[in-house]
């Protein structure tokens, strides 16, 4: 498949590279920091500035406020008991109580550690397994390709959101909304009522800036700002050497969950880091003492959200579906380039893919180094008050959907997903199965097409062959047990 | 308030997905692969469906689970923002883009909590000034100018 890391790291290690990838991974670090704004709507503030870039360097910086961030919800987490974004939930647990007990400094070093060393093991598994996972992708055909899509889809609809229902209607909201514009057979424009902007469909990183951006935007107005909360004080960083062991196998631990989670399409870092620390507070010694304080209860959820990042990427880049929201907003960003992730890409492009396995790999390395130095800074960034920070990221907001293409078009799209997004979440429908089906409905409709074509209008076709079955049959138990498992709950 | 919420929600999705149906209906047929309407018409009809799904739970179970409560404040604050998002784009054309963008965020600003409103105002020119002069002449976006003949500073 021609990858070559030492190839990698030499392109890599080029001072403007390495430059990129400071920017990424402290503007990830930041992002995650701030309350309201998670990796997702980071990665989509940041595409205007990167967007004239060459696509391997903006995708690296990309990586680094992916990466960044995942570390980043650790910081508000553990001082103020907020978590930064919705993986950094489990963190809270322990953190804050370390903090209350006056070692805020120790929970942010042990989550610096163990946030590196989740990604450099989940960069280690995308190694390892995205070379031969392509080579399997590389036998599949149009009918594999849209069992594998409908697969992805129907996990991430049941998974993400409270309602399994609403998260289904959601997705199909966003198939519709992917087949306006020209049909990829005929050309024939659907859904358009005469504009032409319909016409070419609706532009991908304005709705993703609405749906995400605006509406956040929208949702931080309405709150109030909480006044009262009162940071702990930032001390000593490095944890003991007595307590190292235990970190370094806790975060072993969250590592290997958050990679498994990781790559299963649709779960990602929030269900990895609670898993993971349920899972150990089970198994561990110390188990007992967890919620009460402990460096490993941060280890565990710090390490598993981190490795859900490489995990997350290996179903993105071998069959160029998103494991999570953000490698969902990542797909878009390479469709943007021209870059079509999947299989071929490892054959065609082992250059971009060489630079992001080395890239991956330096970044848990920033992770570490930037996480113990921004410790003893970390009160200032999560004080960011709202007044300053909503109207800040507005701009970015309606600047980022114009720049794209010099279009107001795109400024009233993002403006209306803001609206739509704001509404949807309020009404109990999550986004993020509609922001993928947007994405993956043209692959979908178009493999769907090939195999209609190749198969000569035999739709059977889709059960006779081995692994679309299997796909098509696991998306009927994913379903089933989504439906069920929700009713026993509740 | 909003008792039947999941049901008024499925109605009109129904409505919309039969209007979207008809359209795709209309669509030419293809001989060959699949035709223009084939795929949305798959997806239409499983809203449709989910949509009959989510109503009949509604009225099962009594009204939705979710709360949709807006109180005055959040009403205020919705309608003033979707009020400036209006402004913004009312006064693009003959403003310029610089311009709308500082009324807007000014806007946003009060809401946000920036007090006193001259000071809002103030951090509204500044930071849009910033942004406007890295994105146009750092990244070369060619934003909108004024078509109103007011002096404009770039």
């Amino acid at each position: 498949m021609g990858i070559n890391l030492m190839e990698g790291f030499r392109l890599i290690f080029q001072p403007i590279t390495l430059f990129y990838l400071i920017v990424g991974t402290i503007a990830g670090i930041i992002v995650g920091a701030l309350p309201g704004l998670s990796a997702s709507t980071g990665i989509i503030l940041f595409l205007p500035l990167v967007y004239k870039m060459p696509s391997a360097e903006a995708l690296i910086i990309m990586l680094g406020i992916y990466g960044g961030s995942m570390f980043g919800g650790s910081i508000p987490a553990i001082l103020i008991r907020t978590p930064g974004t919705p993986s950094a939930g489990a963190t809270v647990l322990d953190g804050y109580p370390l903090a209350q007990k006056g070692k805020a400094g120790l929970a942010l070093g042990t989550s610096a550690i163990a946030s590196s060393i989740g990604s450099f093991l989940s960069t280690i598994a995308l190694v390892v397994i995205a070379p031969q996972l392509a080579k399997i992708a590389l036998k599949f055909g149009p009918p594999e390709f849209f069992a594998l899509v409908v697969f992805g889809l129907s996990a991430i609809a049941t998974v993400t959101g409270k309602d399994v229902l609403k998260g289904f209607i959601s997705a199909l909201i966003g198939v519709i909304l992917g087949t306006v514009g020209l049909d990829p057979v005929m050309g024939y424009s659907r859904f358009s009522f005469g504009s032409l902007y319909l016409e070419s469909g609706l532009p991908l990183l304005p709705v993703m800036i609405g749906v995400f951006a605006i509406a956040q935007v929208l949702r931080d107005l309405e709150k109030e700002e909480e006044r009262n909360i009162i940071a702990q004080k930032v001390t000593r960083v490095l944890p003991p050497k007595e307590e190292l062991k235990g970190i370094f196998l806790a975060a072993l631990f969250g590592s290997i969950v958050g990679i498994i989670i990781g790559i299963i399409p649709g779960i990602g870092g929030s269900v990895a880091t609670y898993v993971a620390y349920g899972q150990y507070k089970r198994l561990s010694k110390k188990g007992k003492y967890f919620g009460e304080g402990v460096l490993e209860g941060v280890a565990v959820p710090e390490s598993a959200n981190n490795a859900t990042t490489g995990g997350a990427l290996i179903p993105l880049l071998t069959l160029g579906v998103p494991g999570d929201i953000v490698t969902a907003v990542l797909l878009g960003i390479l469709i943007l380039f021209g870059i079509k992730p999947g299989p071929l890409l490892f054959r065609e492009n082992p250059i971009l893919i060489n630079k992001i396995f080395a890239s991956m790999f330096i970044i848990a390395f920033l992770i570490l180094v930037f996480g113990l130095l921004s410790a003893k800074y970390s009160q200032k960034i999560v004080y960011v008050p709202k007044r300053i920070l909503t109207p800040i990221v507005l701009i970015l907001c309606i600047i980022g959907a114009y720049s794209l293409n010099s279009s107001l078009y795109d400024v009233i799209v993002a403006i209306v997903f803001g609206v739509i997004g704001y509404f949807m979440e309020k009404f109990g429908f999550s986004v993020t199965p509609l922001l993928i089906a947007l994405i993956l409905s043209p692959i979908a409709e178009g493999e769907l097409g090939r195999t209609i074509l190749i198969s000569r209008g035999n739709w059977t076709v889709l059960f006779t062959r081995p692994i679309s079955l299997t796909f098509l049959v696991l998306t009927v138990i994913f379903v089933i047990y989504a439906f069920m498992g929700r009713k026993e709950e509740k | 308030m909003f008792k039947k919420i999941d049901a008024v929600i499925g109605i009109v999705l129904i409505l919309l997905s039969i209007f979207l149906l008809r359209e795709s209906m209309s669509f030419p047929k293809s001989h060959i692969g699949l035709s223009p309407g084939s795929f949305p018409t798959f997806a239409l009809v499983g809203i449709i469906i989910l949509s009959i799904v989510l109503i009949i739970r509604d009225f099962v179970k009594g009204g939705s689970k979710i709360s949709v409560k807006f109180t005055k404040r959040e009403l205020k604050i919705l309608l003033f923002s979707l009020g400036s998002f209006l402004i913004f784009i009312l006064t693009l054309n003959y403003l310029g883009f610089l311009y709308s963008l500082i009324i807007l965020i000014f806007l946003i600003s009060l809401l946000a909590g920036y007090k006193p409103w001259y000071k809002a105002l103030l951090f509204s020119v500044i930071t849009c000034l910033v942004s406007y002069y890295i994105f146009s002449r750092i990244f070369l976006v060619p934003f909108l100018r004024p078509s109103l003949p007011i002096p404009f500073p770039f």
